[in-house]
């Protein structure tokens, strides 16, 4: 029973990490069919905004050692405003390029961020100790959990929530709802292209910068990829759960971490440094038999 | 008109020799320089082309961005490394089957093996690859590259591990190279003006009409796929035996980046667009590496940080894409300069129009056919049959249900209820491409052209995709352009042509698969009297020059009356009434569903 809760609680909590980073990919390309491979590096960047900037081998808590509720709004701005910068320089004069030059336009940002970091604070990896107190166990009946998971689960289920609140109750979500439809109507009726997309990369920016830091708690690393493991499960996250479909990136998300730690928790030990590639095979498996994803949506689809 | 073989082979071979060439050029220049370092840089630039052009098969003719293509430049490397280490220092870090592990096989032959393994990798992989479309095939090359990462980077009886494996003979030099990049050059170039090259450029214009051509779309991708796999074995093997080691890492994202920046500045859409890239990416990088080394300018140093090189492709990247998205070719070819030579190379004179083989009788039936989309009925029980020999009307007020008939009969929508029999053969829910094949074309209301391609182009892909070779289908589609008086426009981009001539080569491409039936949704939207004049004669000639049955959707009643032998009426997806043009005009029931039921008792 320990053991099934825990695996539960484990899923739940990886899955939540890769929905909350499918979900800021999963925004931005329902609206302008940008897959932005540099989301990633966007986690990175929260992460690294916690530490004294210099390539020195160990690293110095700055905004890290603020009180809690300091670091959350500072990080988060931190993000949120790199989000806004590489939208309005790299991608907005790309704004009506084909979907493949845009990937590429992301790769490209993505390469030159992580590069930028290896310049600031150098290649290594670096161990940083950010709320300590979250690695605590606790007890739910007989079960012992760790308290981070929980906690990573419930900001995912907050976020979502607030998310959906957001999307359905203002003005301004109604708006990227109507966008991610259909754009160019959208934009007829009234729907200011510009601000729709700046805050859907701020949103998005701000799902990057919560990612960053329940990470950085859980892997205690900052190293200058970080964020490409997540951005590639996140990928495949928005893929199976079928392009543009808000709904289809958490769930796809969910689906990617469940098989992680399924595969985790099958595999003999000897096989187990193998999960990742279980876990990609099993998505080439899902999208064989569903190519369009999960969830699929009419407006993505071609009219014959 | 003559034409002379040795000319046409110039021609065939014009761009792969002038690249070829500047390569050489290249190479003998640098080489002659005897800088080691210089030499280094143009054998690494030269392997690089190797691998840029490998992905350039897949990704400039399918149009899909591919990022797991190092996986294939990996399995080739390790390969190669199985093959020809010396048994000796095998046993240090391998642990292989005896065949392996007891010898050192010679270089050629194992670079041929090699290469070959890569290939079936990329075939295995691309099975399910060549289904997905677009983003999402891209995204899925993303989950090859972690798989096969992985599973290597924990392979240690195999590939050490996540170490680095050194002690790979060395025998790549710059010639060595070279020979390699040409043969890559050549093999894209006999791939991209093949059928099977062709068929894949009009998939990556427009899918749809592509598999209207009757061109398996999937089996195309997975042909480009297999041989674009193979190449990045090629290249994968040379890095090996250029560097003497090997590491799992140098096959992951950021040579991948490399690779595909080459590409995408030089324009992805050209195999020159391939070469140039490396070309200037190559050069660039290797300024940049010597900025880093520090550079000596008039007595004083320049010297910068560490990871300026990545930093600086990445942002001429950005900037390549941002003012010119399309390469620095833009994705055109290098030109052939000898324009007046252009005609004797092309093919000799066309024979007349192709008869459609086949029984001239067979006949096309809808039997009850209703389509329903959720619980609402676009169509509901309609049944028609048409003959080789005439044209055959289909009209109705707008949402009646004819682009859906249309749908159902070319097989892009599955009848809820109901059958389509083509000569006496049930085809109901057969794939697009089949029923392409099986004689049945159409037009679309969005015309559909594959648009960076030229006039005869298209017609070629249908004619390709109805089973011709290269050399005969571009015979018919001179024949069919010459019989709609089009010929002059044969080599302008379809993308530059006027609304009305666009729709003219739509027809024209649906006849070039030489179908027994074509169906043609609305050919005169949008056309002034004059043409549709000719359209309707062009339309009434078909069925007797082609022994091709005609269904015309269309909402120009002069068009319909003018070209039609019989008419059959639908209104909300029922049939109203099927009879000649004269007996359809005055019938109450027709007018009634065009004007009203108040201009019935007007009329009568």
């Amino acid at each position: 029973m320990q053991n099934v809760i825990q695996n539960v609680v484990d899923a739940l909590s990886l899955g939540s990490l890769f929905a909350l980073t499918a979900l800021g990919i999963g925004l931005i390309f329902g609206i302008m069919r940008l897959i932005n491979f540099a989301h990633g590096d966007l986690i990175t960047i929260g992460a690294y905004a916690l530490i004294v900037p210099s390539s020195a081998v160990d690293a110095t808590m700055y905004i890290g050692d603020w009180p809690a509720p300091a670091i959350i709004v500072a990080i988060s701005a931190i993000v949120i405003v790199f989000a806004v910068i590489c939208e309005r320089l790299a991608f907005r004069p790309l704004r009506n390029a084909n979907p493949s030059v845009l990937l590429i336009a992301s790769f490209a940002l993505s390469f030159f961020l992580q590069n930028a970091i290896i310049m600031i604070y150098g290649g290594r990896p670096k161990g940083v100790n950010l709320w300590p107190e979250l690695g605590n166990a606790i007890f739910v009946g007989r079960v012992r959990l760790q308290l981070l998971q929980l906690v990573i689960i419930g900001m995912t289920m907050l976020l979502l929530a607030l998310l959906a609140l957001f999307l359905r109750r203002t003005h301004i979500g109604r708006q990227m709802r109507a966008a991610s439809e259909d754009f160019m109507m959208a934009r007829f009726l009234g729907v200011r292209a510009n601000r729709v997309i700046a805050v859907a990369f701020a949103i998005s920016g701000f799902l990057a910068a919560v990612v960053a830091m329940l990470y950085v708690v859980q892997s205690g690393n900052l190293t200058r990829n970080m964020g490409v493991p997540l951005v590639l499960a996140a990928f495949v996250a928005t893929v199976i759960g079928g392009m543009g479909s808000l709904v289809g990136a958490v769930l796809g998300g969910f689906i990617v971490g469940a098989a992680s730690v399924f595969f985790q928790v099958i595999l003999p030990p000897e096989m187990r440094l193998n999960r990742d590639a279980c876990v990609f095979a099993l998505i080439l498996v899902i999208l064989l038999l569903r190519p369009s994803g999960l969830i699929k949506l009419k407006a993505v689809e071609e009219r014959v | 008109m003559r034409t002379d073989p040795a000319l046409a082979m110039v021609r065939y071979f014009w761009e792969p020799t002038v690249l070829a060439l500047c390569l050489l050029i290249i190479t003998a220049l640098v080489v002659s320089t005897g800088s080691t370092v210089l030499t280094f840089t143009v054998t690494n630039a030269l392997i690089q082309a190797v691998l840029v052009i490998g992905l350039y098969i897949f990704i400039g003719n399918s149009g899909i961005l591919a990022f797991g293509h190092m996986t294939y430049a990996m399995i080739g490397a390790y390969a190669a490394a199985w093959l020809t280490l010396d048994p000796f220092k095998k046993s240090f870090a391998l642990s292989l089957p005896s065949v392996l592990a007891d010898n050192a096989f010679p270089s050629f032959p194992s670079a041929i093996a090699a290469a070959l393994l890569a290939g079936i990798a990329a075939f295995i992989t691309g099975v399910p690859l060549a289904r997905l479309t677009g983003i999402s095939a891209s995204i899925a090359t993303f989950a090859v590259l972690v798989i096969f990462n992985t599973l290597y980077s924990n392979w240690d009886s195999w590939t050490f591990g996540a170490s680095t494996l050194v002690g790979i003979p060395i025998y790549v030099t710059a010639w060595v190279a070279l020979a390699w990049a040409t043969v890559a050059l050549v093999a894209a170039t006999i791939h991209q003006k093949s059928r099977f090259g062709l068929a894949l450029r009009a998939a990556r214009e427009n899918e749809i009409a592509a598999k209207v051509s009757g061109i398996n779309v999937p089996q195309q991708r997975l042909i480009a796929f297999t041989v674009s796999g193979l190449f990045m074995g090629v290249g994968g093997v040379l890095q090996a035996h250029f560097l003497g080691s090997i590491a799992v890492s140098g096959f992951w994202i950021s040579s991948t980046f490399i690779a595909l920046a080459m590409l995408i500045i030089g324009g992805q859409r050209s195999l020159s667009g391939a070469v140039v890239g490396t070309i200037v990416v190559s050069a660039l990088l290797e300024f940049l590496r010597q900025l880093e080394v520090g550079m000596q300018v008039g007595g004083t140093t320049i010297q910068m940080r560490q990871g300026l090189r990545e930093l600086g492709i990445a942002l001429l990247m950005l900037v390549i894409l941002i003012i010119r998205n399309a390469g620095i070719t833009g994705g055109r070819e290098i030109p052939w300069p000898f324009r007046r030579l252009h005609r004797l190379c092309a093919a000799a004179t066309a024979p007349p129009v192709p008869d459609t083989a086949g029984d001239p009788a067979m006949t096309l039936e809808a039997r009850n056919i209703s389509v329903r989309f959720g619980g609402l009925p676009a169509i509901s029980g309609v049944s028609f049959a048409m003959r080789r020999d005439e044209v055959f009307g289909l009209i109705g007020p707008n949402g009646a249900g004819k682009t859906t008939m249309v749908n159902v009969l070319t097989g892009f929508e599955k009848p809820t209820e109901g059958a389509v029999i083509l000569g006496g053969v049930d085809v109901t829910g057969r794939e697009p491409h089949v029923l392409g094949r099986m004689g049945l074309a159409r037009t679309f209301q969005a015309v559909r052209l594959f648009r960076d391609m030229t006039v005869i182009e298209n017609l070629e892909v249908a004619a390709v995709g109805a089973g011709l070779t290269r050399h005969a289908a571009r015979q018919r589609a001179q024949s069919i352009l010459e019989w709609m008086r089009f010929e002059e426009k044969a080599y302008a981009r379809a993308e530059t042509l006027p609304y009305g001539d666009e729709r003219r080569v739509g027809i024209a491409r649906a006849l070039a698969t030489a179908p027994r039936f074509a169906f043609l949704d609305e050919p005169a939207a949008g056309m002034s009297d004059a043409e549709c004049d000719e359209l309707m004669a062009l339309i009434a000639r078909i069925p007797a020059s082609f022994g091709c049955g005609v269904l015309l959707i269309e909402h120009n009643m002069r068009v319909i009356m003018g070209a039609c032998h019989r008419i059959h009426v639908i209104d909300s997806g029922r049939t109203i009434v099927e009879d000649t043009p004269q007996k359809i005009q005055n019938n109450p029931e027709v007018i009634r569903a065009y004007l009203g039921s108040k201009s019935v008792k007007a009329h009568a």
